[in-house]
């Protein structure tokens, strides 16, 4: 009957409709147990974290680690809601106010490297002089005044963000709201991509800036200013325990909290992009030659100051 | 059956004034009943009204002694497939001329062949024999008319309602569709139509003639 | 990547056909219940078309708010889901749904409802016709809003968390390589979704078409 349904087929097909919304709702659900971990994206984007998850999970059978990539702020306002179970962030100074909260605890510190200065190949900022990243951001303030220079910030609040801010703090200069100073309100790589656009002046980590150096992405941009035994370009990614986290979720974040710091040292060490370039340098041999880390650490922190 | 429309206003939702003021006919078995007017002077919605789909926001629809809108639903169900309105411009329904003669008949839980072959019957009776088969959705102005009278016809109503059905039909089968609608009142039927043919209202036992949402005057022949 | 592009165009696809399903559940009996009115859907409709471009990432950071464990619903431990995708997309795509497939039905319902009520149909039985005769517009209705769902970037990212093997889904896939700086990866990858929803959109339409003509 074309215009009429019987009850007999209306039912029938009602109930092959609910039980594919069903079908639906079960799709992917397994019997893993998932461990929410939210990243800053500079550590995400190399892939260094999958290569680590997917190590431990043929390690430890049962475990499936979900990386959340949303940046380091994020990842830590997503901990207070008790969205995630471990974060792994790099802003020591907002960390420690978490910390101090209690809303996570069981500090692993990973893996290190550094905050560079790039710019274009001609430098009329003359940064790649400096001995100072404080030095350095001056040069460019002073450039940038006369109309010589472009600095794009990140503006998002990210680690990096933050610790740029924290660097301009220390120069006793505002660069905000100045015509040369851009935010592009976007990721490292993204911004990044702008600066060689504009021949602009970008403070970055090292690793993203390699990373796309590598893929010839950022023609306009060259190394200015990398400093190792500077102390404000200091990176450092913690992986933390988050309190509100229980359970089977926490017990597997342990471990792999644990995972992180032994045989996962192994793994950030040894992982290179094209060319044989590390792009970070695991903890535990960063200790072994320049002494404490978490003392570098606390000591970020403390210059933490606004928000 | 016997309907009287007492003093019935109806206006449009969300449209201003009035599309019937006050309008007060009455129609009987056995009686064809024309509707003379121009467009817009409110005869589709007296039929409409007739046909208990558009309820008066004054005024009474008294079917067989009682007022229809004050009657619980199961019994206005009963007395509204009684009733039956014909479009003046034909709705046709996905599917063949005969699945949509027999849609009413369906409706009523006929069988599935049982209903085809009234449905083809009817269309016989009418003239339209040719158009057994076809896609409702392929025909003429003028056959999809004759179709959905056939409709209408199919689940012999006591009251038909028909907006302007002569329109789009040849004189000859004006005139095979007229002789058919006398016979079917003469079987205590009755049949309300609307129409601009004069030709039409001479055969009519009653006219009316309406103007401005009012009945101007009542006419027998 | 370390999964291909095959399996996260086929999540996207699952999943944002599960949330148009489920989203047409209750999508079309509310669109033919405002099509039977004359009064109602003047105030509903309104609201509901201005719903419909609501920006995804506010919808998105409201159903993270109520799916997060210290929201209302987080006891569910929908959050970081599949489902969780699959439900906010379907209530992204209910103002679209219902208004679209309201302009189909209310137009349906004026003629096709009224001719089966004076042949005598119950409500339900009117319900039938109406949606019978409406099916062809129904089916677009329905496909715009897959469209919507499988191009909808906000919801998928927050209440997802854009989790490789799991909850990425191509938006989630393309904002990622957008933030790396692989622009090509990322326009390749739009191009597929692009290629993804047109083509479901054509099949669907085409059978939908065929079934109906041979229906009858």
């Amino acid at each position: 009957m074309p215009f009429i349904f019987s009850g007999k087929r209306f039912i029938v097909m009602l109930g092959a409709f609910i039980f594919l919304v069903f079908l639906a709702l079960q799709y992917g659900n397994s019997s893993v147990t998932r461990i929410r971990v939210a990243t800053a994206t500079t550590l995400y984007d190399t892939g260094l974290l999958e290569l680590l998850s997917s190590e431990f999970e043929k390690k430890e059978q049962g475990y499936a680690i979900d990386f959340l990539p949303i940046g380091t702020g994020e990842a830590l306002k997503r901990a207070e809601m008790s969205d995630a179970c471990i974060v792994i962030t790099h802003d020591p100074a907002l960390e420690y106010r978490y910390l101090s909260k209690g809303i996570i605890g069981e500090q692993k510190i990973i893996a290190v490297n550094h905050f560079i200065v790039a710019g274009p190949a001609s430098d009329p900022a003359n940064v790649s002089s400096s001995t100072s990243i404080i030095e350095a951001f001056k040069k460019i303030f002073e450039a940038g005044e006369r109309g010589e220079a472009v600095f794009v910030s990140r503006g998002d609040n990210s680690g990096t963000h933050n610790r740029e801010k924290l660097i301009w703090r220390k120069t006793l200069l505002s660069p905000s709201g100045r015509s040369w100073y851009l935010e592009s309100g976007s990721g490292m790589a993204n911004t990044l991509l702008l600066a060689s656009e504009k021949k602009a002046y970008v403070f970055s980590d090292i690793g993203t800036f390699l990373f796309l150096k590598s893929k010839n992405r950022i023609p306009g941009l060259e190394l200015l200013y990398y400093n190792t035994s500077d102390p404000l370009t200091l990176n450092i990614y913690s992986a933390y325990l988050v309190s509100s986290c229980k359970g089977g979720e926490a017990a597997g974040a342990l471990l792999f909290l644990s995972f992180l710091e032994s045989e996962g040292q192994v793994f950030i060490g040894d992982f290179t992009i094209m060319g044989g370039t590390r792009l970070f340098i695991p903890a535990r041999e960063y200790e072994a030659q320049h002494g404490d880390i978490f003392l570098a650490w606390k000591e970020l922190s403390m210059m933490g100051g606004e928000g | 059956m016997r309907m009287v429309l007492d003093d019935v206003w109806y206006s449009y939702p969300g449209q201003r004034g009035w599309a019937l003021r006050g309008v007060s006919v009455s129609f009987r078995e056995g009686e064809l009943v024309v509707l003379l007017g121009p467009n817009g002077s409110g005869k589709t919605t007296l039929l409409k009204v007739a046909g208990l789909l558009l309820k008066p926001q004054k005024g009474r629809v008294i079917v067989e002694g009682r007022d229809y809108w004050s009657q619980p639903e199961e019994a206005r169900q009963a007395i509204k497939k009684k009733v039956v309105y014909v479009h003046e411009r034909p709705i046709m329904l996905k599917g063949s001329v005969e699945r949509n003669i027999a849609y009413g008949l369906f409706l009523r839980g006929y069988r599935e062949e049982e209903a085809l072959e009234k449905a083809r019957r009817l269309l016989e009776e009418l003239g339209g024999e040719k158009l057994a088969g076809k896609d409702a959705r392929s025909l003429s102005f003028g056959e999809a008319q004759l179709v959905s009278i056939a409709r209408a016809l199919a689940v012999s109503p006591h009251i038909l309602l028909l907006d302007d059905p002569l329109s789009g039909l040849d004189l000859e089968r004006q005139e095979l569709l007229l002789g058919f609608l006398e016979s079917y009142k003469e079987n205590g039927a009755c049949i309300v139509m609307a129409t601009h043919d004069m030709q039409a209202s001479r055969r009519a036992d009653k006219v009316f003639r309406i103007n401005m949402g009012k009945v101007l005057m009542e006419a027998r022949s | 990547m370390s999964e291909t592009v095959i399996e996260i165009a086929a999540r996207s696809v699952l999943i944002s056909g599960a949330a148009t399903l489920l989203a047409s559940t209750w999508s079309l009996p509310a669109a033919i219940v405002l099509a039977e009115r004359r009064t109602l859907p003047r105030i509903v409709l309104p609201v509901l078309e201005s719903m419909v471009g609501m920006p995804t990432v506010l919808v998105g950071l409201l159903l993270y708010l109520t799916f997060s464990s210290s929201g209302p619903l987080g006891f569910l431990g929908l959050l970081y889901t599949p489902q969780a995708i699959i439900i906010g997309q379907s209530i992204l795509v209910t103002p679209l749904m219902i208004s679209v497939s309201y302009r189909v039905l209310s137009a349906a319902s004026r003629t096709y409802g009224e001719l089966a009520e004076t042949l005598g149909a119950t409500l339900w039985e009117r319900r039938v016709l109406v949606f019978y005769q409406s099916a062809a517009g129904l089916v677009g209705a329905v496909v715009m809003s897959f469209s919507r769902a499988v191009g909808e970037l906000g919801v998928a990212l927050m209440v997802g968390g854009n989790i490789s093997g799991y909850t990425r889904v191509m938006t989630t896939a393309i904002a990622l390589e957008v933030s790396k700086g692989n622009y090509e990866i990322a326009v390749s990858l739009g191009l597929i979704l692009l290629a993804i929803s047109s083509s479901i959109s054509v099949i669907i339409r085409l059978l939908g078409i065929t079934r109906v003509e041979n229906g009858t």
